[in-house]
């Protein structure tokens, strides 16, 4: 089943627009990971879809079928909630029979049932337990087994995995998304960290503000991100200042001459920076373009997560082999082998520069207007 | 953790001593000749009616107080309106102004109505209800209601079944415990019930004090005893209540 | 995220679902006060006796001090509930909110009980002391103060314990890893940091005693207090005009208490 979202627009009493014109499409059967910075909208598009908010314009079908005006109760979903929303005064497998309260079946039939899904999701011991008495992750369980009980068509999750520790969430977070692709069932993922987007995602859909800023798969958004917030957001970004030919279709830098990877469209205002990921620089020897003073190198195993500045003091964030040597204050010589780079248009007041994380900003915010 | 041992002991003694004190006067025997047999005795067939009249006040008291309070602490939790937040607030009043002055005012404003015990109903009213509000206020409060709600209707629940089987049963437990509190209020409430004292009408603290200005300690400490009686075993239940049921229920 | 019916109709479900209450609001507590004032406005400007004047001074500094004397007494109890768990927790609770369920009378007749002429303190303490103590002392201002005392360290030490335990620990551990001695930090932090409740705590202690009936009527012989004054006004000599005067005089302190105890808390 597809969901089909058209001219959504939601404003609450405070003012400000949540949902500021949204048109989408969710394709059946897959998992599209909502993602954004918190205030962007995406948990109250999730509650529009479930119909646990009317919008004030626009419409939301699923397949042919109008249900903007219907209440949840009648949309045949399934919600996993951050907090779970697990009833406390029953216990889990009364929580999950109360799914199948409307069912037709003998009240033996609905037992069988209920252990059925206790099965399938490996919590059959805590049927008898109450939700207070659950540690974060087996309420997490609960809560999907309680939400798919009923089978619906569609699975809404609403940042699932927040409300439990770094440590559980990682792991959670594969053991759920093999579960939910196994699934094959078109499922909506609203998270605000990234990882977890591009990991459970099929689809990608990106919110700012309330509104959609791009939609693609992982890959695409990655490596075609619509402009530099959604550049910085899927990991670090060095946006490096380069000219556009007059053909539109080459762009030139002290790093070299690259094509266009897609047509670009110049604003008013607006200059072109190259997306330069730290996976994209090799280690060089004599056909360096790039000289690079080691300002900081964080060993990761697998990479060097290394942060230095350039001959013209550019700020740049690279990657470099784990096997190699890296020590800070060294001149490393890099260069980027490829034809062609996908190319930002960056309004004049933006900063560039390589802050991906606001982490790196600090020591670099001296280079931010691209001095020297 | 001595200083734990230390604070419980001295306050028990001088809760607990007092009323000791006063059900030990009570097995003497009344000292009045015309009467054989105990204290107890006296009390029960002399202000058996008045001990009648209060659990009767007492029950009438709580249901009409939870009739009224309950929908009402609903509406200012969870369907507010423009002036929910002033009546709430002045529902609650009866309890910091004086209990003379309240008694005062509303046997002054009713004054032909000075021997019906409806009367004596509705001024006790005024204290236990804003216990009802708050006690159905701060439950209400404290339960993601709305979320749980949410969670019933996606799970295909429709008005009817939400109601009765997620709200409704969550609601129980302060219910009950707002019933008891109600109960002892009333039991005990004596400012009104004294103003309003006659033979017909005659709440047990009012009797109470009759014994309190007899000559006879026993029959003074048989009635306290009674009393206590009377309040202890709804205060016990309402401690052992004061536990909330559900730990946490979801979330971290 | 709330039920999205129309907010509207949430409102007017809600002023249905109190119409109840809002009728009882006027039948039982606005149209009495406003009889009440009636009463007391009744020919012309109000005015009061010296007998009524010296019982307002009475109570008032009578419940002033029972409120001090319930801050002191009830804080330690108070402080423990909140923070400390042990054996036997349960049972300091129950002991604590016993005297609750009895009415100013009850405990007007334990004080006679206790430290009458001769009550079980003197009697006591005559056998094992040989000297007598406290007796007689349940009709002086020492015996009130103790009676409204027994009477008010319930009601104080719970709403001061629900205070504390919202104190956050972290400070204090924070405070002890500055180098502070346990003195410094209850003096410097946690007294400072609870002055609102404290305050709210004496006010409420305040205004209960300084309405409160039972105790008056069973131990105010020699002293005269309001709660007797509006009695005696109201059943014996039938004035109910003074009754009334006075009674509006309590609410009047009464609410400009708390009215005061607000501000302080939000000053603060």
């Amino acid at each position: 089943m597809d969901i089909t979202l058209k001219g959504i627009r939601k404003r609450f009493s405070k003012g400000r627009e949540a949902i500021a014109g949204v048109d989408l499409r969710f394709p059946s059967g897959k998992i599209t990971a909502i993602v954004g910075p918190s205030g962007s909208g995406k948990s109250t598009l999730l509650n529009l879809i479930a119909g646990l908010l009317r919008p004030d314009a626009g419409t939301i079908f699923f397949d042919t079928r109008d249900v903007t005006m219907i209440p949840p109760e009648k949309r045949d979903i399934g919600f996993v909630f951050q907090s779970y929303a697990l009833f406390p005064h029953l216990n889990v497998e009364e929580n999950i029979l109360f799914a199948l309260h409307d069912r037709p079946m003998g009240r033996a039939a609905k037992t069988e049932s209920v252990s059925a899904v206790l099965k399938v999701f490996e919590i059959a011991h805590l049927a008898k337990r109450r939700p207070g008495e659950l540690s974060g992750g087996e309420r997490q369980r609960v809560a999907l087994a309680r939400a798919l009980a009923r089978e619906p068509q569609i699975l809404l999750l609403d940042e699932p995995l927040s409300a439990l520790d770094a440590q559980l969430r990682e792991h959670l977070r594969r053991e759920l998304g093999v579960f939910l692709h196994s699934l094959d069932r078109t499922s909506l993922y609203v998270t605000h960290d990234r990882d977890e987007a591009m990991l459970l995602g099929d689809e990608l859909v990106v919110m700012r503000e309330g509104l959609v800023i791009q939609s693609g798969t992982p890959a695409h958004v990655y490596r075609h991100p619509v402009d530099s917030f959604v550049a910085k957001f899927f990991g670090d970004a060095n946006l490096v200042p380069c000219e556009l030919d007059e053909s539109g279709q080459r762009v030139s830098s002290r790093f070299g001459t690259f094509s266009v990877a897609q047509p670009l469209v110049l604003q008013p205002g607006q200059s072109p920076c190259m997306l330069l990921r730290p996976e994209m620089f090799v280690p060089a020897g004599t056909d360096s373009v790039v000289r690079l003073k080691v300002r900081s190198a964080n060993f990761l195993g697998s990479k060097w997560r290394v942060e230095g500045l350039d001959v013209a003091g550019w700020p740049l964030v690279v990657d470099l082999p784990g096997d190699t040597a890296v020590a800070e204050g060294e001149i490393v010589d890099l260069r980027i082998p490829r034809s062609s780079i996908h190319v930002l248009a960056v309004d004049a007041s933006q900063p560039t520069g390589s802050a991906g994380e606001d982490r790196s900003d600090t020591h670099l915010a001296g280079h931010i207007y691209g001095k020297h | 953790m001595a200083w734990g041992y230390l604070t419980t002991g001295i306050v028990t003694l001088i809760s607990l001593l007092p009323p000791l004190v006063a059900v030990s006067h009570s097995f003497r025997a009344p000292e009045s000749e015309q009467w054989s047999g105990s204290s107890y005795e006296y009390v029960m067939t002399t202000y058996g009616s008045s001990l009648s009249f209060s659990l009767k006040l007492a029950l009438f008291v709580v249901i009409v107080s939870l009739v009224i309070a309950v929908p009402a602490a609903i509406a200012f939790t969870r369907f507010p309106f423009r002036f929910s937040g002033v009546i709430e607030e002045l529902i609650m009043t009866p309890l910091s102004l004086p209990g003379i002055s309240i008694a005062i005012a509303v046997i002054v404003g009713y004054n032909s109505m000075r021997g019906n015990w409806l009367l004596l109903a509705m001024a006790q009213m005024l204290y236990t209800i804003p216990y009802v509000v708050r006690i159905l206020g701060n439950s209400l409060r404290l339960l993601p209601i709305d979320e749980l709600e949410e969670a019933a209707r996606t799970l295909g629940a429709g008005r009817y079944v939400r109601y009765r089987r997620v709200i409704a049963p969550l609601m129980i437990h302060p219910t009950v415990l707002a019933a008891l509190i109600v109960f002892a209020i009333s039991w005990g409430e004596f400012n009104v019930s004294f103003l309003l004292a006659t033979p017909t009408q005659l709440t047990f603290p009012a009797a109470l004090f009759a014994t309190y200005t007899s000559n006879s300690l026993s029959v003074a400490g048989a009635a306290t005893a009674i009393f206590i009686l009377g309040a202890v075993p709804f205060f016990i239940a309402f401690q052992l209540l004061e536990r909330r049921p559900f730990e946490g229920g979801q979330g971290v | 995220m709330s039920v999205d019916s129309t907010p509207s109709s949430r409102q007017r479900l809600g002023i249905l679902l109190t119409l109840p209450l809002m009728g009882f609001l006027a039948f039982a507590l606005i149209y009495p006060i406003y009889r009440l004032g009636g009463l007391a406005l009744t020919g012309g400007p109000v005015r009061l006796d010296r007998v009524a004047w010296l019982g307002l001074r009475n109570s008032i500094v009578l419940s002033l001090g029972v409120a001090v004397c319930s801050i002191v007494v009830c804080f330690i109890p108070a402080w423990v509930l909140a923070r400390w768990n042990f054996r036997g927790k349960l049972l300091l609770r129950t002991a604590l909110t016993l005297p609750l369920t009895f009415s100013g009378v009850v405990v007007g007749f334990l004080a006679i009980l206790m430290i009458g002429r001769v009550g079980f303190i003197p009697v006591l303490s005559e056998k094992l002391l040989g000297i007598s103590l406290l007796g007689g002392a349940a009709y002086t201002p020492l015996g009130l103060v103790m009676a409204y005392l027994y009477f008010e360290i319930p009601r104080a030490t719970l709403a001061l314990e629900s205070a504390f335990s919202e104190f956050d620990s972290d400070l204090e551990a924070a405070a002890a890893t500055l180098g502070a001695a346990a003195g410094r930090r209850m003096f410097r932090l946690i007294i400072p940091m609870l002055f609102p409740a404290l305050v709210a705590t004496f006010f409420l202690t305040f205004s209960v005693s300084l309405g409160s009936y039972g105790v008056a009527l069973m131990l105010s012989r020699r002293l005269t207090l309001v709660p007797m004054e509006i009695y005696t006004s109201f059943t014996g000599f039938l004035d109910d005009q003074r009754a009334a005067i006075l009674s509006l005089a309590l609410i009047a302190i009464s609410l400009s208490v708390s009215l005061a105890s607000r501000l302080i808390r939000r000053l603060t």
